[in-house]
């Protein structure tokens, strides 16, 4: 089930909140559990089989981890089962069609399995890693309680495409959280948010985005505004997603980690990626790279353990090379920033370092966004301005229909509009502007679900 | 943003209160409210609540039909679509309704001058127009009766300067060479109608729906005629009725929106009365204007009833017994009024629909001419050309 359906919206949403509210609070997450296995059954019900099994083997793995806790050996084994059951899960769902197809790609003649990706598998695999190591590490007891675990799991609010809540920063929340007032009506608005984020810019810059891609030969211009609608069009897609999961997560009393913070406000690479989908960030610092070694280890492993985590980081986003490619360009220029570049980058002004970051961004979504890697090479061709020409009439037609709609979302995605918000927050005038904003934008949201039943949110396909 | 504060802001308590009328409205709107079975503005049939059945549950297909049923019974549908419209429109928007998410793309429609929707015109990107071509030209070298092969062009080719500013569209005269170029058989002739139906000669196509319009249709019966070896009836042989002020036709259906204007749809009257029969399927019905579609959205389905497989338009008053073979796409429905004053029979076929061998049917009926009337865009968007096969 998708939260930008009027069938959510509508039907989904207030039904589990008012049987949540009703049921005493030993029944709380039984309930939420439930009624998140009716979510992730709504689109493939055969899947939430799979997510039912990981989650049986999980917890299991992590009662003998408990139980073996003195006996290193034995507790080692069974986190290690957690790890490889869920990395196998992962990799038989998400990367046999690569794999196979690769192989042909070298002159086998296998078959291409189809396999139906399980939604959000990607990311529920990696909390239950999460689980099976911090249990391990002794940081968090193992959940006793079947529910209790299921309901980490599977919980609705999350599972989707995130944020990936580590199992040590959910543990008192799953045991023992408060629902407030003050939490509930700020998910509400936080939900609002990110489905005007999705409905009113996100799909009306995918449109840009996708007619330049649908070019054979894009002009400069138009290959600049095809690169920059993507560069937003990623960015409110997803924050937009993350805004209705906390959102959500706060009206069931839940506090979600973040997962943006002004990304394209960045003013080097690294820093990039410390603001850009922040949990999964985390996630490989604490249980990749960390493990490797980290920071603490001579160069020349610095720099094999930096390239592992990014280009792990880059195939997890999706199957297919371009990913990978994409994520060895990012490991590559943070290990140019960690090696030389930070240095030199601190003595330029600061609005340079801003562009050269928010390129280097931008320039990393074409290996992202273009599948066809010989497509994206026309179009880095084009953007320099070789073998394309400046403009033709397309150019301009693109930059006064969707010009507009690409200024919101700059302004929209740095921190200027927020912090003026922020300064306005307490001028009476202004809170009653701010309500009757949000009655329009809902409107306008709700006439944009009709126009456009079908509009997935992009993580919800890795 | 970031900061979550303990404490309850009026303001979030508001909007709370917003989202939950108003999700709790739209739920006990579909619960209870009035359901709907057809969408006149989009032209397609609603989804009813969906029955509740095991099998349905299992394969997920049971949530896909509820999904559907929320948005297509939603309170207020219309209104909030045009809101969107409105949206698009003040966000810069020119154009609505496109797709470029697949090959080959959906156009959508231009938004242009003086109350016009247009359709987008894309190149080609498939050889679906190449082979109705070469389809044609078997037609007309295995028949090899006199042919006359007249593609319309679409409203965008002949309004340019309605379109909006840098607006990009194919040029359907690229088609039109590539037609002269390959139907040039002696019996065959391809009637131009690019100049005739320009704008400097009057609007001729409608502003809400892709077709030409009545006049439009006037003009391309005023050459195809001349073609045929007729004399055209003037202007003033006719009555052009108008049947209806409210009009909002298929283009419409993808800028959906509270502005925009009806057209006006006229119906032509020869002004001797004729003997006129539309038969099909065996049925005979008197007149080829059936006007209880001027009630329906669908108004230009007024001419003909719309598309049907193969139907015959015998003219009783008109005995040169000469028969016709139509092959065509509805453009020709508007046409055909003003064509049946010349023929005895004008049989009519849309190939889209016909399954039938179409060679046979030229022997049995004791067919002596035949012609093609297809808007320029069908030829490139359908492929017919397997109906025109030998064999």
């Amino acid at each position: 089930m998708s939260f930008n359906s009027l069938a959510f919206l509508c039907l989904f949403l207030p039904i589990s909140l008012l049987a949540y509210y009703i049921v005493p609070r030993k029944a709380k997450n039984f309930c939420l559990f439930m009624f998140s296995l009716v979510f992730y059954a709504w689109g493939v019900p055969a899947h939430v089989l799979i997510l039912l099994g990981t989650i049986v083997v999980d917890y299991i793995c992590g009662l003998l981890i408990s139980h073996f806790s003195d006996a290193k050996g034995k507790a080692r084994l069974f986190a290690a089962l957690n790890i490889v059951v869920n990395v196998g899960l992962l990799g038989y769902f998400k990367y046999t069609g690569m794999i196979v197809t690769t192989l042909n790609g070298f002159g086998a003649d296998l078959p291409v399995p189809e396999i139906a990706l399980p939604l959000g598998i990607s990311f529920y695999t990696f909390q239950s890693i999460s689980y099976a190591v911090d249990v391990y590490r002794k940081q968090v007891p193992a959940m006793r309680n079947f529910i209790d675990f299921g309901t980490y799991i599977s919980c609705f609010a999350n599972i989707v495409s995130g944020p990936i809540a580590r199992y040590s920063l959910m543990y008192e929340q799953i045991k023992n959280r408060q629902e407030t007032t003050a939490k509930f009506t700020a998910g509400c608005r936080r939900f609002l948010m990110g489905l005007f984020k999705k409905m009113l810019i996100a799909n009306t810059l995918l449109e840009l985005s996708q007619r330049v891609q649908y070019m054979e030969a894009p002009s400069t211009l138009s290959a600049w505004l095809g690169v920059l609608a993507f560069t937003f069009y990623i960015y409110f897609d997803f924050s937009g997603y993350t805004d209705m999961a906390i959102g959500v997560g706060g009206m069931f009393g839940f506090e979600l980690p973040e997962n943006f913070e002004f990304p394209y406000a960045s003013r080097s690479f690294s820093e990039f990626w410390r603001r850009w989908h922040v949990t999964l960030g985390r996630w490989f610092r604490d249980y990749v790279y960390i493990p490797l070694g980290g920071n603490r280890v001579k160069k020349p492993r610095l720099i094999m353990n930096l390239a592992v985590v990014w280009v792990l980081t880059g195939v997890w986003h999706g199957a297919s090379w371009n990913f990978a490619l994409w994520g060895a360009y990012c490991g590559l220029l943070i290990i140019c920033e960690k090696l030389f570049l930070q240095k030199l980058l601190e003595k330029i002004p600061v609005f340079f370092r801003w562009l050269y970051t928010f390129l280097a961004a931008a320039m990393g979504w074409v290996f992202f966004s273009y599948t066809d890697l010989s497509k994206a090479g026309t179009l880095f061709a084009a953007l320099i301005g070789i073998t394309a020409p400046g403009a033709d009439a397309s150019g301009p037609y693109l930059l006064i229909t969707f010009g507009p709609m690409l200024v919101v979302a700059a302004l929209c995605s740095s921190p200027l509009v927020a912090e003026m918000a922020h300064r306005l927050k307490d001028v009476a005038v202004w809170k009653v502007l701010w309500v009757v904003g949000y009655v329009v934008l809902l409107a306008l949201s709700v006439g944009a679900m009709l126009n456009n039943a079908y509009t997935p949110f992009l993580y919800a396909n890795f | 943003m970031h900061k979550r504060s303990s404490q309850c802001r009026p303001e979030n308590v508001a909007v709370t209160v917003l989202l939950f009328v108003f999700a709790v409205a739209g739920a006990f709107y579909l619960l209870l409210g009035p359901k709907s079975d057809f969408s006149e503005n989009e032209n397609r049939v609603l989804e009813q609540a969906p029955a509740l059945e095991t099998s349905a549950l299992l394969d997920g297909s049971y949530t896909d039909s509820l999904e559907a049923f929320v948005n297509d019974q939603f309170p207020l549908r219309t209104q909030f679509l045009s809101l969107n419209t409105s949206f698009q429109i003040v966000s810069g928007r020119k154009d609505l309704g496109s797709n470029y998410s697949i090959t080959p793309a959906e156009g959508g429609v231009y938004l242009g001058k003086n109350d016009h929707v247009y359709e987008v015109l894309l190149p080609n990107t498939t050889d679906t127009f190449k082979k109705n071509i070469q389809g044609l030209k078997t037609f007309s070298q295995e028949t090899g009766l006199p042919f006359w092969v007249m593609p319309v062009p679409s409203g965008s080719q002949e309004q340019q300067e309605n379109l909006p500013l840098f607006a990009q569209n194919h040029d359907q005269r690229e088609e039109l060479k590539y037609i002269r170029d390959t139907i040039t058989d002696k019996n065959a002739t391809v009637v131009d109608l690019f100049d005739t139906l320009g704008s400097w000669n009057g609007d001729f196509y409608y502003k809400t729906d892709h077709h030409w319009n009545t006049f439009g249709a006037y003009e391309g019966y005023k050459v195809l005629a001349e073609k045929m070896g007729f004399t055209p009836y003037g202007k003033d042989k006719f009555t052009f009725r108008l049947a209806s002020r409210s009009f909002y036709g298929t283009l419409y259906s993808k800028a959906i929106n509270f502005f925009q204007k009806p057209d006006d749809l006229y119906l032509p009257e020869y002004t001797e009365p004729q003997d006129i029969v539309q038969v099909i399927g065996g049925e005979e019905r008197e007149g080829l204007y059936w006007e209880e579609y001027l009630d329906k959205k669908d108004k230009y389905s007024t001419f003909m009833g719309g598309n049907h497989s193969v139907e015959v338009v015998k003219n009783k008053n008109q005995n040169n017994g000469r028969k016709l073979l139509l092959l065509k796409d509805s453009y020709a429905n508007s046409l055909v009024p003003f064509l049946c004053l010349h023929y005895s029979e004008i049989h009519v076929i849309d190939l889209r629909y016909y399954s039938q061998n179409i060679y046979e049917y030229v022997e049995e009926n004791g067919i002596t001419e035949a012609a093609a009337v297809y808007s320029m865009k069908q030829l490139c968007d359908v492929d017919i050309s397997n109906k025109l096969a030998v064999g």
